[in-house]
């Protein structure tokens, strides 16, 4: 059961099997049906696609002229976070084509599944380090009933992180967003993909990797994005630095590697 | 009593029993839950010659099970742990050699065990004594008449707590006697898996002498044929009776109410709101209060390091609250309760809620 | 380790020979009650010379066997690690140990506006270590997701007895759900959430189960995510009404639909108002009311004792568009064995929960109804398992949903953390029967001497 070129597929791997680093995956652009609130997509495809497709599900990612496969590799999760969960959240399941040349499925197309191990959320965030995603299937959800958006001059980022929805904080003011279809209190229904250009200007502006107030967590930056009610700033970071002993025996075990 | 079988068939191994069981909330240890503890009695009584457990390492762990059968409120699938525990304890006996001697000999002389309470008593060990008012007359046209089970300790323990019942019930139009010709009812002996069959005849002999037999320990009431006071005030208060309307504590007192486990738990009987219907009783919420104290009739002697740090919590809990008098209806809680809050100096009051409305009677009666 | 923690007595170790699946008991040849972090390292280091396989558990509700011990190998409970260990309002966290209740974490964040989302329907009893093990879920993951989405750092123990802390999301994803096979985890920071401002429980009955299937698409096609939505066919809506965990919910209907839904007050009364409009839901009225739905809910699966003489709950997911069907052919392929068969499931989700109701000479039939009903899970799009794990119970299901190269990935993974498959052995992964193995049960006789 492929979706992608099967013939694609066979010379990634080739490649791959060649010692090649880097390949080029935009031949991977098949696009599945919207099934029940689920796509599957080829990894060359780019998530502006998606998004269109979707409709009227929501996927969302902050990058619309990214390809899956790098959304996926960069696992920085959108404005939308409180809707849509983190990248790993959005990710079901994986094809992919490992260091060693072999292809192999994880996670499957349903919202729950603890079926053997969560190899599927190990690749979001992971680069290429781990194989070369081919294919995904992604979790799209309801759209939500309505956009409201709130400006805000005298709200601290610590009381607005502890409201719903997402929030931009630029130094004095904050822009909050909200999906839901009554207006809550001091919120002003909007066009969503205003509201939603101008959390991702600002979004675009964050480079590091952070959760708020965890130990060895920075202290807030003006023209920080905080995803208010999940607590975590954006990670915006091209990729994550991984290393230690448990990363390395994941990576070798993936990779081939691995003595047996 | 249903079949063993039954109990042991029924249970599916979910494990909801173990977070309200006491000794697994305390040992954690799954042979000291309900579900380990129902494996090992059908592996002992199952006549089964490959089954690797004898009764010496299955004893240890029914032992200390304290009875309170929390678990089969629990119990999503009805397991029917009482029983099951019976006759598991008939299988194995009593705990202790002297628990026989006490049970079989001690207990059925009261005079001995009211000797005994005395000399505890001067000692401090039991709780003074409080003054017993006089013996109500009957009602002109009682609803019905009532043999009062006094039971084997409670005379000597709390020997007003017959009294106060017999004023309570008065006022509530029954007719209360407490015939001499009574004896044990048997639930200590049956909980220690000695069932008598003759304490059981005597039971249901004085049941057909009178309407009802009545009994202010919640230990004793689980017995067939015996009704908890507490049920016909909760009674009379669910049927709109004015009985009790008027009864005042005075001062004002902060209450808390431990649920004894053979009310809640084996009687699906719960009298938290009994006390809110007296004026003067500020009854207050007690966290745990659905949770065994440890005492478990003989347990706390039987076990009385684990029926110790069982009712730590308890005691935590009590004093935490800040009320001045704690209730109970079992004079075992109440005596265990008592025991405990005195070791840690502390002068919070252990009541039966029966001696509570008593007192508010005899105020509002005085008053009048 | 500290004198009385290991455990070799008949009664301990008759009692940890299963978990809550019945179907399978194996008698361990020891059980280590370890009380801190620093004791599993100490008992991994010793179980490590000594070359024996070794089983974490903590209350023992894992419904596929995932705790049940490897014979001859040990029982490594962690249950009396049940130390809060730091609660972080600020930062919305708790750092508890592996043995802390479910329902105690978000008992004691409660005080504070904030609950911990995963809500298994063992909460009362499981714990935070077999809810990481296991990945557990439970109804309100439907808005919330599972335990993966609320652990943000793990303490994990590796098979050498060396610890590790674990906040890379990659190796969290990793070590959740991987049944024990990984390494022990003896401490986890849990994510929290702020308790929202209303919710609102509704009670749908409908004449069809076709009928309550459809109505699951239809909300979540109008952009609603409820925090849960939850179906109990007939069957057992009269095992909870006649256990004491009845709720009132109506016998006669075929199919009854428990809905949660919150948000601030006005998005809880909105989506509220969207049931009571399209299919006159009954609003629970009290507090009460709606702790009796799901008292009756969660208590679902043990009211099964009163099904058949032993009991067999199954966990399957298929895409929501195709539960109606998947139900259907689990009826079928229960009924034709004689076996009854009762659903109460996460309809959001898709999870469903058979519960086959069985005689002690009818395992044979209950194991073939077990690999049909995966098959069909797995033929309709679908998983092994949701929330419960492979466990031992559907480790030789693998094949039907992963071919030979993804299983050998896993396994190789499996073999970088622990290459001599000392870890929960016979579990997860298709393989061997470890047990069979003699040089193992040539270790333990001389351990036992």
């Amino acid at each position: 059961m492929s979706l992608v070129d099967p013939r694609a597929i066979a010379e990634l791997q080739a490649q791959v099997r060649a010692g090649a680093d880097t390949v080029d995956r935009s031949a991977l652009d098949a696009i599945g049906e919207v099934d029940d609130s689920v796509v599957t997509v080829g990894a060359g495809v780019s998530c502006g696609a998606v998004e269109e497709l979707a409709a009227p599900w929501l996927f969302a990612s902050d990058r619309p002229d990214s390809t899956v496969a790098d959304w996926i590799g960069c696992g920085c999760g959108d404005l939308l976070w409180d809707l849509l969960g983190p990248t790993r959240a959005q990710v079901l399941g994986v094809r992919a084509v490992l260091k060693d040349g072999s292809l192999v499925r994880f996670g499957g197309r349903v919202v729950k599944n603890v079926a053997g191990y969560d190899l599927t959320r190990a690749f979001v965030g992971a680069g290429n380090r781990l194989g070369f995603v081919v294919e995904a299937t992604l979790r799209l959800r309801p759209a939500p009933r309505g956009w409201h958006a709130a400006i805000s001059r005298d709200t601290p980022w610590h009381e607005a992180r502890a409201a719903p929805g997402s929030a931009v904080w630029n130094g004095d003011t904050v822009l909050f967003l909200r999906a839901g279809e009554s207006a809550p209190a001091g919120y002003q229904a909007c066009d969503p993909d205003t509201a939603r250009r101008a959390l991702r200007d600002a979004w675009g502006q964050v480079r590091t990797v952070c959760a708020l107030d965890e130990t060895g967590g920075r202290v807030p930056q003006p023209g920080d994005v905080f995803l208010a009610g999940v607590n975590r700033i954006g990670t915006r970071a091209e990729s994550v630095e991984r290393t230690g002993p448990l990363w390395d025996r994941l990576e070798a075990a993936l990779s081939g590697t691995a003595k047996r | 009593m249903s079949d063993w079988r039954d109990a042991t068939r029924a249970c599916v191994h979910c494990g909801l029993c173990l977070p309200v069981c006491p000794t697994y909330i305390e040992l954690g240890e799954e042979a000291d839950s309900p579900r380990g503890r129902i494996q090992l009695l059908e592996a002992l009584l199952t006549d089964d010659t490959q089954s690797a457990l004898g009764p010496a390492d299955v004893a240890p762990h029914i032992d200390r099970c304290i009875g309170c059968l929390a678990c089969e409120t629990a119990c999503p699938s009805g397991v029917a742990y009482g029983d099951l525990l019976e006759e598991g304890r008939r299988r194995l006996g009593p705990p202790k050699k002297w628990t026989r001697w006490f049970l079989k000999y001690l207990l059925p002389r009261t005079h001995l065990v009211r000797a005994l309470a005395a000399g505890g008593r001067m000692l401090g060990k039991v709780p003074r004594a409080r003054e017993a008012g006089a013996w109500p007359a009957p009602p002109p046209k009682p609803r019905a008449r009532i043999a009062l089970h006094l039971g084997c300790v409670t005379p000597a323990l709390y020997p007003h707590l017959a009294h106060d019942a017999a004023l309570v019930l008065t006022q509530l139009g029954y007719a209360v006697e407490a015939p001499t010709t009574q004896r044990c009812c048997g639930a200590l002996l049956r909980h220690a898996g000695l069932p008598d069959e003759s304490e059981r005849a005597a039971i249901d002999r004085l049941g057909r002498e009178y309407d009802m037999v009545v009994s202010t320990a919640a230990g004793c009431s689980v017995t067939d044929g015996i009704t908890d006071v507490t049920k016909l005030i909760l009674d009379e208060i669910a049927s709109g009776g004015r009985a009790l309307a008027g009864a005042r504590i005075s001062p004002a007192q902060k209450v808390v109410w431990d649920a004894p486990c053979h009310l809640q738990h084996a009687q699906d009987i719960h009298v938290g709101g009994l006390l809110e219907n007296i004026d003067g009783i500020e009854l207050q919420e007690l966290p745990g209060a659905d949770r065994c104290c440890g005492a478990g009739g003989l347990y706390m002697a039987v076990s009385a390091d684990l029926a110790r740090d069982v009712r730590a919590s308890k005691l935590d809990a009590i004093e935490q609250s800040g009320a001045d008098i704690v209730a109970t209806a079992n004079p075992g809680c109440m005596f265990w309760l008592w025991r405990g809050l005195r070791e840690r100096g502390l002068s919070i009051e252990v009541r039966h809620p029966v001696s509570l409305i008593a007192e508010a009677l005899r105020v509002h009666q005085t008053a009048r | 380790m500290p004198a009385g923690r290991v455990r070799t007595d008949a009664a301990t170790r008759f009692v940890h020979e299963c978990d809550a699946l019945m179907l399978f008991r194996e008698s361990p040849l020891a059980v280590v009650y370890a009380e801190s972090t620093a004791e599993v390292a100490d008992a991994m280091r010793v179980l490590a010379e000594l070359n024996l396989p070794v089983v974490a558990r903590g209350a023992g509700t894992g419904l596929a066997g995932g705790a049940r011990p490897c014979c001859d190998g040990v029982v490594l409970e962690l249950s009396k690690m049940d130390s809060i260990l730091d609660l972080d309002v600020e930062g919305f966290s708790m750092r508890v140990e592996a043995g802390v209740v479910n329902a105690a974490v978000s008992a004691a964040a409660a005080p504070h506006g904030l609950f911990f989302a995963p809500d298994p329907s063992s909460q009362i009893a499981s714990t935070i270590g077999g809810n990481i093990a296991t990945g557990a879920g439970g109804p309100h993951c439907l808005r919330y997701g599972t335990t993966t989405d609320h652990v943000r750092a793990v303490t994990l123990v590796d098979v050498c007895g060396v610890v590790h802390e674990i906040t890379d999301e990659s190796l969290l994803s990793l070590v959740i759900g991987s049944e024990g096979t990984l390494g022990i985890v003896t401490e986890a920071v849990l994510g929290l959430l702020p308790i929202p401002e209303a919710t609102a429980t509704l009670l749908l009955d409908f004449p069809t189960m076709e009928e309550a299937c459809a109505c699951v698409t239809e909300v979540l096609s109008a952009g609603l995510v409820p925090a849960a939505l939850e179906i109990l066919d007939q069957r057992a809506v009269a095992a909870v009404e006649e256990s004491l965990f009845a709720a009132g919910f109506p016998r006669d209907a075929a199919a009854v639909l428990l809905a949660e839904v919150d948000g601030t007050a006005a998005e809880a009364e909105e989506a509220a108002r969207f049931f009571e409009e399209r299919w006159s839901a009954r609003r629970s009225r009290t507090e009460d009311e709606r702790a009796k739905w799901w008292r009756g809910r969660k208590g679902a699966f043990g009211a099964m004792g009163r099904i058949g003489e032993e009991c067999y709950v199954m966990d399957g997911v298929v895409p929501r568009g195709k539960m109606a069907e998947a139900i259907r052919r689990v009826h079928a392929a229960a009924e034709q064995r004689g076996l009854p068969c009762v659903n109460v499931f996460h309809a959001g989700d898709g999870n469903l929960h058979p519960l086959l109701g069985y005689s002690r000479d009818q395992t044979d039939a209950v194991a073939a109804a077990g690999r049909e009903i995966a098959a069909i899970c797995v033929e309709l799009g679908g998983t092994l398992t949701g929330e419960h794990g492979i466990g031992v119970e559907k480790r030789e299901f693998m094949p039907l949903l992963f071919d030979e190269a993804s299983l050998a990935a896993m396994e190789r993974v499996r073999h970088a953390f622990d290459p001599k498959r000392r870890l929960n052995p016979g579990k997860l992964l298709p393989g061997p029967k470890v047990c069979a193995e003699a040089i193992r049960r040539k270790d333990a006789e001389r351990v036992v001497g």
